[in-house]
């Protein structure tokens, strides 16, 4: 019964599959007000990462029925919300607004550091938080930074990616912090008083001792100096990590399911791109945020030093920590039953500050984070066509901006990084704009032209095919009911003209599919839906 | 909230009268919130996840295994066929300097072993320790075969020896590439029958002349260094590099004049990538031989031995002693997962009075395979299944062969 509810609940809500109205004056909805309701409530979670791990590697936690994102709107895209800004992938973004980042500041010149506190989190990157001695401000106050260097061995390596991770995320629309790569001298680093450090005893003072056993483990700069990262604190209050699975109960304005949610599902795609393995729950963070006299819930993607290869996982991105069949294949053969992954060669002619990473056997469908991922599991073909028109908006010279302000002391590192995320970008773009119908910028004319483009030619990643078959419709929307208009009509580019008897309705209906012999999936129908205004159509829906 | 609670609230706002009221898309969306609004609650943890999640955020298991300071339980620590020694042990820490006392106990075989140690590990910026301690153990049922690769198995006898030992080491401190440790130490090492009732004690079967320093006590001051070249990938569970492992020990007789001797070791482990480090070959190369000084001789308590987990794992702890041993170890490793790495092995080796007598004719070895578990190739737990000339033998330990 309870599962009767929820599946008639969905269908209900579900943009376009309901028989009742079907477009609302708001339609198609760009913004999501996520932050109208009081969350001031909301408390830090407690989350086990041994937990994460065992749950949604032996479990099937969550709602995996093969359903639409729940968050997208009419148009099949993401509104902004807490979680989500649409930059890159609606708009064009100038070089210069990529390189930025989310950068509060443009040089960052913090030379003397006062630590506070260990690095607070375990992982592989020693550290500590720290900020700036010429920051006078009362404590609770000040800025405070988390400072994350690269292990002796591996130069560069994760604060490279760390860099660059926050730089794609942010362009593709996601919050983060931003984040610098600094030199710090260990003779212009103090400890504070009240620094804290925590141990197997529990909180004590963070003493010197401390920060030899960091500086130990760092890599080390020629002239002596540490090269770090340093991650702003934004502003708010910490509450832990999201998971990609379920809602906070303590946030009112958290109603979508993450693992419904578009961006989160569509978030693999990235994660693949730029084999973000580490991309689970845990990597993330939830900050309540006051502005404007109200609470809410801000949603952060958060730590990117395992990007590209970097972690020492030989499964990176190809495998999952534990997966059955393989184990007993591999242990029953002693060994010779191999994974096609484990085979992969990876060049050893580069600098230590380049991971696992490499484009040649990349492939975008059998990527996998380090375990399962409730949201990356229910992507669907729309939500990845969604993520890789994103990807595709990526120029090279984009990608080059952004791997530059990793700062690769070797220009191999840079220039090796560089082209194995563009052809990465390619084989995103071949796999999943082809995997649905991926015609996309539908624009009705009030002189009833229809132009819209193909994203996979676009993108480079298919040849343009033989044609498109046009059917129109007029389209009511209390019923949610089309009928069709006239017959099908072939065009082979991207425009046909809409019968003159629909000039006079509301709502028009146009019904396209794509015709490529190696590409079946551009012959699904895509729809789009047009509403009269003054002066004109405005694009209100599109079904993929 | 789980999808399916979220679902069914969002119905329930679509059939209430406020739900049919909506006339935008964001109405909809924001009943939704205020019907979510009038029940929240805070996230509520199952008992397996609150429990995890202590263990993780209070750090339980190098709080209760090897905190900075405090009470704390210490496990192992003895020779092989000791069992599983179990014990409290108190640490005192602080920037400078740690104090550590312990008592530990084998319920079942009687070894114990009490000791403390005061180390300063933060010397020269992190870079070099020197530690001091005292310890007193006793073993009462260490198995000795005669010396000698003849050796009959079935003369399997037992000795109980309980010493008091006193010690000063210094070096730099693991992590570096290169790792010199020195040490002194004086130990009192006192012999008695052996206490494993299923088998006879050493004197029932030996003579002096066939267990030399048999009964006959003194003291010991030893003196030693070992260099380490470490050039693994990963100090625990190593892919590939090497690890070379030299060392040096005088043992010098303080009271009888009679048992003073040298002892030289050589521990050769390489470690070789195959498919993409998927797989890995370990190969370990131990030697080891003791030299009497002039007149006296090597007390069958501290001569060399070959067999057990670590060393061939087909023969049983202790199975072979004599002034000389070498072995090998070949393992062929695969990864099965991120927890978990197969192994298929062989052993081989051997004891003789002189090096030049150390030849393959005599080679003991064995053949097998097992499971390893633990995390990114670093072991915790291992069982494997050996066979060899002395019959099948199943290993269980929680650390590494090597």
């Amino acid at each position: 019964m309870a599962t009767a509810a929820v599946a008639l609940a969905l269908l209900m809500v579900e943009p376009g599959r309901g028989a009742a109205q079907r477009f609302y004056p708001d339609d198609p909805l760009w913004t999501d007000a996520d932050q109208v309701f009081d969350a001031s409530k909301a408390v830090k979670a407690e989350v086990s990462e041994g937990y994460d791990f065992l749950t949604k590697s032996f479990t099937k936690v969550g709602d995996r029925r093969d359903i639409r994102a729940l968050n997208v709107n009419t148009l099949d895209e993401v509104p902004d919300s807490s979680w989500f800004t649409n930059r890159i992938g609606r708009r064009p973004m100038t070089i210069d607004e990529i390189r930025k980042g989310p950068d509060t500041f443009q040089n960052f010149d913090v030379t003397d550091w006062i630590i506070v506190q260990d690095k607070g989190a375990p992982g592989f990157q020693p550290g500590f938080r720290a900020y700036d001695a010429r920051d006078k401000r009362p404590k609770l106050e000040r800025q405070v930074y988390q400072l994350e260097g690269d292990t002796e061995d591996y130069p560069e390596l994760a604060s490279g990616v760390e860099m660059i991770g926050t730089l794609f995320y942010h362009a593709m629309g996601y919050n983060v912090v931003d984040t610098y790569v600094v030199n710090v001298d260990p003779k212009r680093i103090t400890i504070a008083p009240d620094a804290t450090f925590e141990d197997a005893n529990g909180d004590r003072r963070f003493r010197q001792d401390d920060l030899e056993e960091i500086l130990k483990l760092l890599a080390r700069n020629p002239d002596g100096t540490y090269r770090m990262t340093a991650s702003r604190f934004v502003e708010g209050k910490p509450l832990e990590s999201f998971d990609y699975v379920g809602t906070r109960p303590d946030d009112p304005n958290d109603i979508y399911p993450h693992e419904h949610r578009r961006e989160l599902r569509g978030n693999r795609v990235f994660c693949a791109w730029l084999n973000h393995d580490d991309s689970r729950g845990i990597n993330t963070l939830d900050m309540l945020v006051n502005a404007n006299g109200r609470s809410w819930i801000k949603h952060y993607m958060f730590d990117f030093g395992s990007l590209l290869g970097s972690s020492p996982r030989p499964w990176s991105g190809v495998g999952y920590m534990y997966e059955g069949p393989p184990t007993w294949k591999a242990l029953l053969t002693f060994g010779f039953w191999m994974e096609p992954w484990q085979r992969i060669h990876y060049p050893s002619d580069l600098p230590e500050s380049v991971g696992r990473v490499e484009a040649d056997a990349f492939d975008p469908l059998t990527w996998k984070p380090e375990y399962p991922n409730p949201a990356f599991d229910n992507m669907r073909p729309d939500d990845a066509f969604w993520a890789a028109k994103i990807v595709a908006s990526f120029s090279n010279e984009a990608i080059a901006a952004i791997v530059a302000r990793a700062k690769y002391t070797d220009p191999r590192a840079t220039s090796y990084i560089t082209q194995a995320l563009i052809t990465r970008r390619d084989k995103i773009a071949k796999v999943w704009l082809n995997g649905v119908n991926p015609l996309v910028d539908f624009e009705l004319s009030a002189q009833g032209e229809l132009t819209f483009q193909n994203a996979a030619v676009r993108a480079g990643a298919s040849t343009p095919g033989t044609g498109y078959t046009v059917q129109w419709g007029s389209f009511d929307n209390v019923t949610d009911s089309q009928r069709a208009v006239g017959g099908e009509e072939t065009v082979t580019a991207g425009r046909a003209r809409m019968p003159a008897s629909l000039a006079g309705n509301e709502f028009v209906v146009v019904t396209v599919r794509g015709n490529h012999p190696g590409h079946p999936a551009w012959n699904q129908p895509v729809r789009a839906y047009f509403r009269r205004q003054a002066g004109g159509w405005q694009t209100v829906g599109i079904d993929r | 909230m789980t999808a399916g609670r979220c679902a069914i609230l969002i119905l329930a706002i679509l059939a209430s009268p406020l739900g049919a009221a909506a006339q935008t898309r964001a109405e909809i969306a924001q009943q939704a919130r205020a019907e979510k609004s009038k029940s929240l609650h805070k996230y509520k943890p199952g008992k397996v996840e609150r429990g995890l999640f202590l263990v993780e955020d209070r750090h339980l298991v190098e709080r209760i295994f090897n905190p900075p300071n405090g009470l704390f339980v210490r496990v192992g620590g003895l020779p092989q066929g000791s069992g599983l020694p179990l014990g409290p042990g108190y640490r005192l820490s602080n920037d400078k300097a740690s104090v550590m006392g312990y008592g530990v106990l084998a319920p079942f075989s009687g070894y114990w072993d009490v000791g403390s140690e005061l180390s300063f590990n933060h010397l020269f910026h992190h870079h070099a320790f020197v530690a001091a301690g005292a310890r007193r153990m006793d073993l009462p049922q260490e198995d000795f075969f005669g010396i000698g690769i003849d050796s009959n198995k079935d003369l399997k006898t037992s000795y109980a020896l309980k010493q008091s030992v006193f010690h000063v080491r210094g070096g730099n401190n693991p992590g570096d590439m290169f790792q010199l440790v020195g040490r002194v130490a004086y130990e009192t090492p006192r012999q008695r029958p052996g206490e494993d009732t299923r088998i006879p004690s050493i004197e029932d079967v030996y003579t002096p002349s066939q267990a030399p320093g048999l009964f006959q006590d003194t003291d010991f001051l030893r003196t030693g260094a070992t260099f380490t070249i470490d050039l693994s990938d990963f100090p625990l569970g190593p892919r590939s590099g090497g690890q070379y492992i030299f060392d040096v020990e005088k043992f010098s007789d303080r009271n009888l004049n009679r048992f003073s001797f040298s002892q030289w070791t050589v521990d050769l482990r390489q470690f070789v990538p195959i498919v993409q480090g998927a797989r890995s070959i370990a190969v370990r190369l131990y030697a080891t031989g003791v030299s009497p000084d002039a007149g006296n001789e090597v007390p069958y308590y501290y001569m060399p031995t070959l067999g057990g987990a670590y060393m061939v794992r087909g023969l049983a702890n202790y199975r072979f002693r004599d002034r000389n041993v070498v072995f090998t170890n070949v393992e062929y490793r695969y990864q099965l997962n991120a927890f978990m790495t197969g192994v298929a092995f062989f052993d081989a080796g051997t004891v003789a009075p002189t090096v030049s007598a150390l030849t393959s004719n005599n080679l003991k070895w064995d053949y097998g395979f097992g499971v390893r578990f633990g995390f990114l190739g670093a072991t915790t737990v291992r069982t494997e299944l050996s066979f060899g000339a002395e019959g099948p033998r199943i290993v269980f330990k929680f650390s590494d062969v090597f």
